[in-house]
């Protein structure tokens, strides 16, 4: 997906969230003392990305996810949480993270349940998106050694 | 060269067709896989290290697997990218199978199958784009994490986030807390790579304002 944070009003705070559930931080670059764990492309106050890879206000940036799924075992109960690798305008910011549930302001937390995709209106924060596209992975691949 | 990814300018470039002065043999001597003049280079006499060592990494490899019609299963086109010298991301001819299995492309070898063939035919380039997250281990040496990587190849992902169960096999050593190279194996089989590099990525953000 591709946003764009505005010229000048406010912050440009949005946000993705994965399955509606695991939010990857939209913001603005040049907000004054941005911890990482809210900057763009965090995964919100979890996990700072690895490095600043932000473009400036007005210009077009992509985030690119390639999201896992939390795993749950026979009785319900979380074996693996969702995992995320995230590139910020080409560049590695979140490399194969465990994220440990859901992030504030999620939808819900049927977390074994599939999702939506979420884009945030954080109030008053024209920033603009295009672009918007997924790809189902499978679950699993094949567990036998040869090709059929 | 066309159609080639231009690595970024924070790339540590390990082969860019010219020579092979960041590459070794398992036995410290040079390596000598034969290179074209398209600036490509062959499998040849032993698989090859590079110099580089690293923990997390951005590695991006292009290879190409030679046309062998006679031959079957592991015996067609194989050969191997080890990340830190210890997880191979196999390269075989697989194109054409419905449902790619352990020791296919684009799998962890004998750990995950790639979740869909990527493969394009024999004699065509292909990429993989690799994020490699190393093992991570508590104050006293224990592992909490293994490995994990996501691996595109030809741009689809075949592995998502998966966490390794240790090394693949015909690993260089079991230093798993210890940064390690890339090395492409010599299966016999005369594979082609081109364009390799990696960015090497922290192994964590800081949560502290970073001013520009």
């Amino acid at each position: 997906m591709e946003f764009r944070i505005p010229a000048t009003e406010g912050t440009g705070n949005s946000g993705v969230y994965l399955q509606g559930r695991y939010e990857i931080q939209v913001i603005a670059d040049d907000v004054p003392d941005l911890p990482g764990l809210k900057a763009c492309g965090c995964i919100y106050n979890q996990h700072a990305p690895l490095v600043k890879a932000d473009r400036p206000r007005m210009q077009w940036q992509s985030f690119d996810a390639i999201f896992r799924a939390p795993r749950m075992d026979d009785g319900g109960e979380v074996s693996e949480q969702a995992r995320v690798t995230v590139l910020h305008n080409g560049v590695v910011i979140q490399n194969n993270v465990s994220i440990a549930g859901p992030t504030g302001s999620h939808m819900d937390e049927n977390i074994a349940e599939p999702g939506p995709l979420l884009l945030q209106d954080h109030g008053h924060q024209p920033v603009s998106y295009r672009n918007v596209w997924l790809v189902h992975l499978p679950e699993k691949a094949s567990d036998e050694y040869e090709p059929k | 060269m066309a159609n080639m990814q231009a690595p970024p300018e924070n790339a540590v470039i390990l082969f860019d067709g010219t020579d092979l002065t960041n590459w070794h043999q398992k036995d410290g001597s040079p390596a000598n896989w034969t290179i074209d003049e398209e600036g490509a280079m062959t499998v040849s006499k032993g698989s090859i290290i590079s110099d580089e060592t690293f923990d997390d990494a951005y590695v991006h490899v292009e290879f190409r697997c030679p046309d062998m019609p006679e031959a079957e299963g592991q015996a067609k086109g194989n050969s191997g990218v080890y990340l830190q010298g210890r997880y191979e991301i196999q390269v075989l001819d697989s194109y054409g199978w419905e449902v790619p299995g352990l020791g296919d492309c684009g799998g962890l070898y004998n750990q995950y199958a790639p979740l869909v063939n990527a493969c394009k035919p024999p004699m065509q380039w292909q990429t993989y784009e690799i994020v490699f997250r190393a093992p991570r281990f508590d104050e006293s040496g224990e592992m909490l994490e293994d490995a994990r990587m996501t691996v595109l190849q030809n741009g689809k992902v075949v592995q998502n986030n998966v966490e390794l169960d240790g090394p693949t096999g015909g690993q260089l050593d079991e230093d798993v807390g210890d940064p390690g190279p890339l090395l492409l194996q010599d299966h016999g089989n005369p594979v082609s790579y081109r364009n390799v590099w990696l960015v090497h990525l922290p192994p964590a953000g800081s949560d502290q304002y970073d001013p520009r």
